[in-house]
This record gives structure tokens, sequence and C-alpha cells, in this order.
């Protein structure tokens, strides 16, 4: 039976692109009100993780569920409690401006938070007259952190959202993390590269080598495990090598 | 000739199935020249489907070349590599020279079997017109002169000229040489204007200027209106759809089709008229229905490329995957169906006006041809975004898109 806890799990989930292993025999679960990272290296299968929990690739074996159903077939409202950042922004119209963009993504929802997003907007010093297409790599990125907020949604899933982004605009986002974890209780999927961002957001990490899950645990267990004066970068290094 | 041979790379990177445009030349020649020196295949009748692939391979050909000619003009400044060589503007400029007048020269060379002066003529005005308007339209925006109304009431006189050169001239100089040769020097001395004016503001780098008064700023105010349509359609949109009971397909529309500016729809009546134009002439029906798998093809191409817009909506939509994909296929169905169907009574009009002047047709020619062509379109696109969204996997779709060849045709980043 499903523990009503759950908000992701993966079961033995594995998968192959042109007989290149990607996953393999993946086991995960994230319980509601956690903020788990997940590190790798590049291709080590992070973002096809991701794809394969919002339904957006089929799985060679396994089952992956979110909210308890079945990842490749979510029902509308299950979609409606995720709220997704992609790697990149071409996804967006980019002829749209900002504000007309953020509106139209807000049609889609039942609930549309304006006051949230206005005061982000601003926080972010983003330019809502800007046409999408005309903003920097981090601005576009910014939008589309703030589009994934504007409904309230139960889980965010984040597939390296801070890679384009300043110093201060990250620290803004992972400010912006914490107070959503701590108010709502929202449950989040962060994966990155930046590893420093992580300390300071994530409770629990998740480090995908060689198409498997090498370490899963809370991030002061995996510090336990290495020298005082290591921090996740060092670790990672470490247990990539 | 270092820097010509990184132009002519950056060319075949930036487009490699284009570059093929060189061999399509020599082979060309080689066919001609050998079995068909009079360029009977090229431009006679045509009566197989050997002649039907041969005159749509030559389209083709020309096309790209104005396609490389624009790459090479406008893109190749935004290349790093080429920021750090001296004098690179002049040196894009005389390569792309140098590719025009071998294009032309060709051209000519080909078209010279014929001995038919009069259709050399007038595909040689057809091509310097489309020229002009294609280098026009790419640096109206960027080269301030343009926007000048000097530079306008020339652009406007060079077309009409043109038009006279592409239709009137063939046939009236026979009976008034004299002034056929001076209506062609006029015309020369118009196109060196132009090309001088527009190397000259290419290489001294005029680009936008500051000055937003007079004529310009009419022009800007004109643009901006243009601009800002298609936003004030998007907010009534968005509005509506929240009240709306369809409200997806809505929402869809306007990501896979984008807002267009009502004046779009001017376009019909030119579209049905080349339609039953064609219908008129059974023997330019034959090219035209052939171009009809290439339409296709890059009609496949272009829906592929939209799986990223097909990715944000089904992880914004409140839709399960299979309410998704009917409702994506409801969308683009009916868009389609309602951009065809003016077509019908333009057709109509134009059978009318055809048999109250010249000949008789019967009426349900055009409109059999309407049907079949409208049944045609929506099964292609059926079978089309079927293949996109019941894929089973959207990333393995967008891996072998990224090595198609449709996709190598556009422009790298």
């Amino acid at each position: 039976m499903e523990n009503n806890d759950v908000v992701i799990r993966l079961d033995k989930v594995s998968k192959s692109y042109r007989n290149k292993q990607v996953l393999k025999d993946i086991d995960l679960t994230i319980r509601k009100g956690t903020i788990m990272g997940l590190i790798g290296k590049n291709g080590a299968g992070k973002t096809t993780m991701i794809k394969a929990l919002l339904g957006l690739l089929k799985l060679d074996s396994g089952k992956a569920t979110v909210f308890g159903e079945d990842s490749w077939d979510l029902p509308g409202e299950v979609k409606h409690r995720i709220g997704y950042v992609p790697q990149k922004t071409d996804m967006f119209s980019g002829w749209m401006r900002v504000k007309d963009l953020l509106d139209y993504i807000g049609a889609f929802y039942n609930i549309w938070n304006k006051d949230k997003i206005s005061k982000l907007v601003k926080e972010w010093s983003i330019d809502p007259d800007a046409r999408f297409r005309d903003l920097s790599e981090g601005e576009k990125q910014k939008v589309a952190i703030v589009a994934a907020m504007g409904h309230d949604p139960e889980l965010y899933i984040f597939d390296e959202p801070v890679a384009s982004l300043d110093p201060i605009a990250r620290r803004t986002f992972i400010k912006e993390l914490i107070d959503l974890n701590l108010d709502s209780g929202s449950t989040m999927l962060f994966s990155t590269h930046i590893t420093s961002d992580l300390e300071r957001i994530a409770a629990d990490v998740a480090l995908l080598k060689d198409n498997e899950i090498k370490y899963k645990g809370s991030l002061s267990d995996l510090k336990e495990q290495y020298s005082e004066k290591m921090n996740l970068e060092d670790i990672f290094i470490e247990l990539n090598k | 000739m270092k820097e010509y041979i990184k132009i002519f790379r950056f060319n075949y990177r930036t487009m490699p199935l284009g570059m093929l445009i060189y061999l399509t030349i020599v082979i060309f020649t080689i066919l001609m020249k050998v079995f068909d020196s009079e360029a009977y295949i090229l431009f006679g009748k045509v009566d197989s489907v050997f002649v039907l692939v041969f005159v749509n391979l030559f389209g083709i050909a020309c096309i790209l070349n104005y396609i490389i000619l624009i790459l090479c003009l406008k893109l190749s400044l935004n290349t790093p590599i080429f920021h750090s060589v001296p004098e690179i503007r002049n040196k894009i400029m005389n390569y792309s020279l140098l590719h025009l007048s071998f294009y032309f020269a060709w051209f000519v060379f080909i078209a010279g079997g014929l001995k038919e002066l009069k259709l050399i003529s007038f595909l040689v005005f057809l091509n310097l017109c489309i020229l002009s308007l294609i280098v026009t339209a790419f640096f109206f925006d960027s080269v301030s002169v343009y926007r000048s109304r000097k530079y306008i009431i020339v652009k406007i006189l060079f077309h009409i000229f043109g038009l006279i050169g592409i239709f009137a001239l063939p046939a009236i100089q026979d009976k008034y040489p004299r002034s056929a040769t001076l209506f062609y020097a006029g015309f020369a001395a118009v196109i060196i204007y132009q090309a001088v004016s527009f190397r000259r503001n290419y290489i001294n780098f005029n680009l936008k200027e500051s000055s937003e008064n007079g004529f310009e700023n009419t022009i800007r105010s004109i643009e901006k209106y243009f601009e800002s349509m298609p936003e004030k359609s998007l907010r009534k949109r968005i509005t509506h759809s929240e009240k709306s009971s369809d409200k997806y397909r809505e929402l869809f529309e306007i990501t896979i089709f984008g807002v267009y500016h009502p004046l779009i729809y001017l376009q019909y009546p030119w579209i049905a008229a080349i339609v039953f134009g064609l219908i008129i002439d059974h023997e330019g029906m034959i090219p035209f229905l052939s171009v009809i798998p290439l339409i296709a093809g890059s009609y496949l191409s272009l829906t592929i490329g939209n799986k990223d817009k097909i990715t944000f909506l089904y992880t914004t939509s409140g839709l399960s995957r299979k309410e998704f994909v009917n409702k994506v296929l409801k969308t683009v169905l009916r868009k389609f169906l309602i951009a065809f169907l003016p077509l019908l009574p333009f057709m109509i009009l134009y059978t009318i006006i055809y048999n109250k002047f010249t000949g008789v047709m019967e009426y349900h020619v055009p409109v059999i041809l309407f049907v079949f062509i409208l049944a045609a379109w929506l099964f292609l696109t059926w079978i089309v975004w079927m293949a996109v969204l019941q894929f089973a996997d959207f990333d393995k779709l967008k891996s072998i898109n990224s090595e198609s060849l449709f996709s190598r045709m556009r422009f790298r980043k």
C-alpha cells in the first residue's frame, strides 16, 4: 500500500538510449516536505530521471510514481500539483513579453497567485515588458522559476535551475525555496552541479554515478563519513573518483 | 585568401546541406551542356518524372543560393571567429558578391542555351526583384538608409520597373527595341545605385541610427503598431480563455500557432488566385504538385521541432496523457480547417469571373480540388501530430530530429 507521505517513488527504474544505459535499477523515495538534492556529473542521468518522473519519456523497466500515480500517465490534477523548471527555457514562446507569458501560463491553472508573481518579478529585477527571447539566459531562468511558483505547487522539480544565475540571484532563489518549504511544507527535487547551493538548502542528497545511485541519505550523514574539513564539493569529487 | 576560406567554412558549418548548391551547380552544368544544350528540359514542357525532379532541383538550388547569401551577410558578423579579422565587412561583401556573380553567370550560362531572349530576360528580372526584396527585408531593421523616404521611393520604383521587365518588356521588345534598350540601361543604373549604396552602408557599418524624427519616426510608429497588435490579441485571448469552456484549446493554439495580425487574412485572395491560376494552366499544376512532398517534409520537421513546446503544454496543462493527445489533435485539425475554408469562396468567385469573361470552367472543378487539397492536408497533419504525440519517448524523437536532414538545414547557434 502506498504511504500517503511519499511524494516521489522510483522502483527499479532503468532507461537506456541507443544501447547506452543512463539509469540502472534506480530506487528512490522522497517524502512530503523533503528537499532532495540530486547531484551527479554531466550525463549522469539527472535530467533523464526528472523527465521520467514527469512522464516525458518512457522507462525501459521499473516504475516511477508521483503522488502515488504512475508518472507515464499522470492525471491532470496531479500535474497541477507539480511546479517544473526545465534545464533549458526553449519551451516558452519567445515572442511574448514577460508579463504576458506569465499571464498566459497562469491561465492554465485554476489557482494563480498573481501577487506572489508580481512580488517575485520585482524582487528578482525582471523587466516585465521585455520580450522573453531578448532576455539573457539567467533572466530566462528566473522567469521559468517564477512561472513554476505561481500555482503554489506541492512538489517542485528543478532541473539545474541555478546554472545561469548570478550569485545574488542564486541566494535569493535559495532563500525563496527555504521560505516555501517552511511556510507550506512543499517537497523539492533539486538537480544541480553547484554543490555549495545544496549545502545551503538540501537536507537530503542523492548522488548519481555510473547510472546508479551511489549515495542517498541526509547531507549531514554524508559529511560525517568524511573529514570535517571537506565540503560537499570535495566529497562529490571524492565519490566520483 | 585565408579569410575567404574561413567564410566558406562558416557557411558550410552553418548550413551543410545548403552548400550542396555548388555540387548541384556542377552536376546541372554537365548534364545541361552534354545532354540538353538548348535547356529544353529545364524550361520546356514537363512531360516525365525525370523532368519534374530536374525542374524542382533547379528551383531548390536557386532558393538555396539566396539563403546562403543572407546567411553570409547577416549571420557571419555575429560569429566570434570573425571579430578579430581586419576589414571583415569588406571581405564578407566581396565573398557575397563573388557568390552572387557566380550564381548569375551560371544561371545565364544555363538559360543561354534557350536562345530565347524573352525568357532569359524574364528570369533575370525575376531574380533581381527577388534579390532586392530579400536584401531589403533582411536589412530593413539594421541599415538606417533603408528606412529613409528617398530609398523607399527608389525601391518602389525599382519594383515597378522590375514588374514591367518581368511581364511587359518581353512582349514589347520586338516592336520597340530602342525603348527596350533604354529600359534595360535605366534598370541597370538603378541596380548599380542600389548595389553601391548597400555596399557602402554595409562596410561603413551604417546601422540603426538614433534619429527618431520625420519619416523614420513614422515607419517606427507603424512598426510599433503592428508589433503591438499580436500582444493585444494575446491578452484578449488569455482573458477569453479564462471564461471559455474549452480553455485548453484556446491556450494550445497560442503556443502552437502563435498570434497573428488580422492583416494576414489579406493573403487569402492571392493564395486562391495562385491555386486558381494553376487549375487553369494544367501544365503549371504538375511542378506545383510535385513540391507538395517537399512542403510535407518541411512541415514534419517543423512539427517535430515543436517538441519543446509540446513538452511545455503537456507539463502545464491539467490533462491526462490521453486527454492531452486528443486536445492537441483537435486543436491542430480545427485550426487548419479554419485556415483553409476562406479559400473556397474566393475560388468560386474567381470561377464566376473567369466564366464571365473568358473560358468555361465547371464549378465542381475548383470545389473538388479544394476538398481534395484540404482532405490531404488534414490527413497529413493528423499523421504528423500523431507521430509526434504518440511516440513513446519524447527524447528519442528529439534525438532523431537532431540528426535529420531537415534539421541540418537549420541555422546552428
